[in-house]
């Protein structure tokens, strides 16, 4: 199609008034562009060019966000509207152009990029001003946000995948904080058809963890999806779920359960195998002996310390049960071997107080307990309270027994076996079950083919345990399983950095440059219990320096040797005193703080690749700095 | 490759930044921290924005941080403020997420403690997660005590029972628990006297043995009580029952928490308009890219603040 001299003369102002605007002419700009608007408003009327539409697409837009831009507060209603109303021609236009639903977009329209930024520039502004309600939502903003917001999405391209994902999340705020209201509930569902699924899959984490909402027309959409979700994608949600199947809230519990049963009529086997493998890992991330170590240090805390009774059977009950239930691998046999006999003692013991304390209807307390002052002067109830007390001593001191036997025996763990600690993950052999943080938005993953038998235990401070997956590629997954540590914050800064990574990829700025954020695959497998994908060839930069100094013979801590010869009292000085302590111990330190230097030298083949490691580092810790700022990254 | 000290967590600063030996990249591990948290803490607040100490400064070029680290800082920081919409809207969903808003109450811990007496132990904390405590004399008689021993153990000398047992004692003898053991043991029969030697001998036991030896060897002991008190793995379950105790009472705890996350992302957004370094005056002017580099990085390299923090941290390093 040749573009008529009207078409092509109104480009060229169009481009004339962009230079006006970046050379600092704005009145002049803003005026000349809403004249223009008009123009080609008026153009419009007469005769339907698609390249006049899409000259159109852009001068609103550009009218609106020149408007939105000289009034970065946009309280005053006259601008809002002002901005609205050139969003919505803009957006209007789009809408116009493609069907949404019957086919993608009308074959004969052009794709440009203005048209995805014009819905979601209009859908952003609607979604803001619902939010600056003062009492309440402006449902109507939400409903035109929504509308916006699921047509932005579905046209979306690779390009605007990081704005792409902000409409996904808007959309979500939308749906959760006002997808009661039936408006808002009619339009979501309606969009939802348009948004394909795959979209969702990175915000999985986020559609999850709402998953217990109670609202019904909330819960309902939101189920929807994720049943949905699962019956096309059903490796994606295996982990996540089989977290929220341990939750300790109740509703979270039971509507993962829900969902887990919907999965289950049609990938049963895939259903049972991800139980399987969570439950076991977890069993190996933490052994019973590690599980009654812990318990048994929190419990003497809060009685010992707190005087809270109530608190330590909430502790220790759960871990008896356990016992009763009796031990299903070796390891566990040979800890009811050696602990069994004094755990059930204690367990008596912690009994017949509960019996006691309970006894004409006195409750266990929650404070003081240690000091054992019962509740009632009663002459009856003070004897059953010195019983009571004396039973809970009893229990300790058989505690107090096994824990510092397993005190001795912990730092034994070393390597563990299969066959010891879980028969089950070592028997099981080619699953569907997907190697974790391998799945694919179009549906590919690695199978995990088996688990290797022997499982190292690293002899750090929780121990976690480094396993290896065998893939249905052939190649070898390893993982850290810890224990003690809920990864799911860590999960969510991950998909940050997924973020990031996105939009240092698009602009022009820092695309040749290679800046990108390391990541590594996490995947939660309770609230405590989660896999860390195994980088290899890191090391952590403080045991760099420690093999480092100890090949040059240098004190590890000599720099702040050198602080404490100075000032042995160096918590107590005043800043400044600190700071000049500090200085001079860092001048008189023997190699000038050059040790990460002569690493990278050191360790380097040829100065080219000193030279690129160099600036990698460089590279890498600058970029790190910066996000790790804006994150508000704290402990490094 | 030497691994066994590398997810060695807590406390261990330069443990949580790796380097790839091919590449030669920095990789981050452990995202407990997030949103200031380690800034607004009580007791050591970090006050660098990020670690750019003089050892990661010298392996860089020869003009330090002039040169690619500041261009590449500048051209970062531009591309993320000028996409701060979708940024501020991930962090507004992470802060507002049902799983995770509760760890913010941990930075206001002053009127978490109004608001649940129990939990006053745990919140009155320098770090969320600590527990006993946390009185100065504790921290003063830890390096007093400790000092002599680990100096001259020096290096990754195991620790062994034996030292286990002197603990022990000491911590029979620290103030706070003399000072419990006293008051309490005029109400108490010879009972409580027992229980309370079980209980110092459980918390310095499992304190020895999660204890890495090698933050001693750093820090010379005067950390080594703080991680103590740290760093045993049951204090972390004073997370998990804040959780719970989040889930029951809820609608009460939601005030504080939607207060505690505008801030939060109000502060984001400053930081990304460059809003964040307030002038003499005390008012924001928004500062351009250039300037709030630099602004930042004079923070995270003046002598003022690195001397301030947790030791640790290394800042010496």
């Amino acid at each position: 199609m040749v573009p008529n001299r009207l078409n092509i003369q109104h480009r060229l102002y169009y481009a004339y008034i962009k230079h006006l605007w970046l050379t600092n002419r704005n009145d002049e700009a803003m005026e000349r562009l809403s004249k223009l608007c008009d123009v080609v408003e008026l153009i419009r009327s007469c005769e339907r060019d698609l390249q006049n539409e899409s000259l159109r697409v852009a001068c609103w837009l550009k009218l609106g966000d020149w408007k939105l831009s000289i009034s970065p507060s946009f309280l005053s209603n006259e601008t809002q509207s002002d901005v609205l109303s050139c969003y919505r021609k803009a957006a209007v236009n789009v809408w116009e152009a493609y069907d949404f639903k019957t086919t993608h977009y009308n074959p004969s329209a052009v794709k440009t990029s203005n048209d995805y930024r014009a819905l979601h520039s209009w859908a952003l502004i609607n979604f803001r001003l619902s939010q600056q309600g003062i009492c309440g939502a402006n449902y109507e903003h939400v409903i035109a946000a929504v509308q916006g917001f699921v047509r932005a999405i579905s046209l979306g391209t690779k390009r605007w995948s990081a704005s792409v994902q902000q409409d996904m999340l808007n959309l979500l705020t939308c749906l959760f904080k006002y997808g009661h209201h039936p408006g808002v509930h009619r339009v979501i569902n309606e969009g939802l058809e348009m948004v394909t699924l795959e979209c969702w899959l990175g915000c999985t984490p986020q559609l999850l963890a709402r998953i217990h909402i109670q609202t019904p027309n909330i819960r309902s959409t939101l189920h929807t999806l994720l049943i949905k979700l699962g019956a096309k994608h059903p490796q994606a949600l295996m982990y996540p779920l089989s977290v929220l199947l341990k939750s300790t809230v109740v509703e979270r519990k039971v509507a993962a359960e829900s969902l887990m049963n919907s999965l289950k009529a049609h990938s049963n086997a895939l259903v049972e195998e991800a139980l399987l493998v969570s439950g076991e890992l977890i069993r190996v991330a933490i052994l019973w002996l590690e599980l009654w170590h812990e318990g048994l240090e929190e419990a003497s805390r809060l009685y010992f310390g707190d005087g809270n009774v109530s608190s330590m059977l909430d502790v220790l009950l759960p871990l008896h049960e356990q016992l009763e239930k009796g031990p299903s691998t070796r390891r566990e046999v040979d800890f009811c071997e050696s602990f069994g006999r004094d755990l059930s003692e204690a367990h008596n013991y912690i009994r017949q107080y509960m019996r006691l304390a309970t006894f004409n209807g006195g409750v266990i307390p929650t404070q003081g307990g240690f000091v054992g002052q019962g509740a009632h002067d009663v002459q009856l109830s003070r004897r059953h309270n010195a019983e009571a007390d004396q039973a809970l001593h009893d229990a300790w001191d058989k505690y107090y027994i096994v824990f510092r036997r397993i005190n001795k025996q912990i730092p034994g763990l070393t390597t563990l076996e299969l066959s010891q600690v879980s028969p089950s993950l070592q028997n099981v052999h080619k699953l569907e079950l997907g190697v974790p943080g391998t799945y694919r938005v179009d549906g590919s993953y690695v199978k995990i083919e088996r688990f290797n038998p022997i499982v190292q235990v690293i002899t750090s401070k929780q121990r976690p345990r480094k396993i290896v997956l065998l893939g249905s590629d052939g190649k070898d997954y390893v993982f850290l399983l810890k224990g003690h540590e809920d990864l799911r914050q860590d999960e969510r800064v991950m998909q940050l950095f997924g973020l990031v990574n996105a939009l240092l990829a698009r602009d022009r700025r820092t695309n040749n440059y290679d800046l990108n954020i390391q990541r590594y695959v996490i995947t939660p497998l309770s609230h405590h219990v989660g896999l860390v994908g195994w980088v290899p060839h890191t090391e952590t930069i403080h045991s760099h320096i420690r093999d480092y100094r100890e090949s040059k013979k240098i004190v590890l801590n000599m720099e702040n040797r050198e602080i404490m010869k100075m000032a042995p009292d160096y918590e107590f000085l005043t800043v400044l005193q600190k700071v000049e302590v500090f200085e001079t111990a860092l001048e008189r330190a023997e190699n000038q703080g050059r040790d990460l230097y002569d690493i990278l030298f050191l360790k380097s083949l040829d100065s080219e690749e000193w030279l690129e490691r160099r600036t990698n580092y460089t590279m890498s810790t600058a970029v790190m700095s910066m996000v790790g700022y804006i994150l508000g990254l704290g402990d490094r | 490759m030497s691994y066994s000290k590398i997810f060695d967590t807590a406390n261990r600063h330069p443990s949580n930044l790796m380097l790839h030996s091919i590449s030669g990249r920095i990789l981050h591990i452990d995202f407990g921290d997030c949103f200031e948290v380690a800034m607004h803490r009580e007791k050591f607040p970090e006050k660098v924005p990020f670690r750019l100490t003089r050892m990661l400064i010298n392996a860089m070029e020869v003009s330090g941080v002039e040169g690619s680290y500041r261009s590449t800082c500048e051209r970062t920081m531009g591309v993320l403020r000028d996409n701060k919409d979708s940024l501020v809207t991930m962090l507004e969903a992470f802060v507002h997420d049902p799983l995770f808003s509760w760890r913010l109450l941990n930075q206001d811990a002053g009127s978490a403690a109004k608001k649940s007496p129990q939990r006053k132990d745990s919140s009155e904390n320098d770090r969320p997660f600590t527990r006993n405590s946390s009185s100065s004399d504790l921290l003063s008689s830890a390096i007093d005590e400790e000092n002599e021993e680990d100096v001259d153990q020096g290096n990754d000398g195991e620790k062994t029972v034996n030292t286990g047992e002197q603990k022990i004692r000491r911590n029979s003898s620290r103030p706070s628990h003399r000072r419990r053991s006293q008051s309490l043991s005029v109400t108490m029969g010879s009972h409580a006297a027992k229980s309370l030697e079980i209980y110092s001998n459980i918390q310095s036991l499992a304190a020895n043995l999660t204890t890495s030896t090698r933050i001693a060897s750093i820090t010379m002991g005067s950390t080594a009580k703080q991680n103590v008190i740290d760093g045993s793995i049951a204090g972390k379950s004073v997370k998990r029952e804040m959780h719970t105790f989040l889930d029951e009472k809820e609608m009460e705890a939601k005030e504080v928490l939607n207060e505690k996350a505008l801030k939060v992302i109000q502060r984001v957004n400053d930081k990304l308009s460059g809003t964040d370094f307030p002038g003499p005056d005390g008012e924001l002017l928004p500062v351009d890219v250039t300037e709030q580099v630099e602004l930042l990085i004079n923070q995270a390299t003046s002598s003022e603040h690195l001397c301030q923090l947790f030791i640790g941290w290394c800042a010496f390093w």
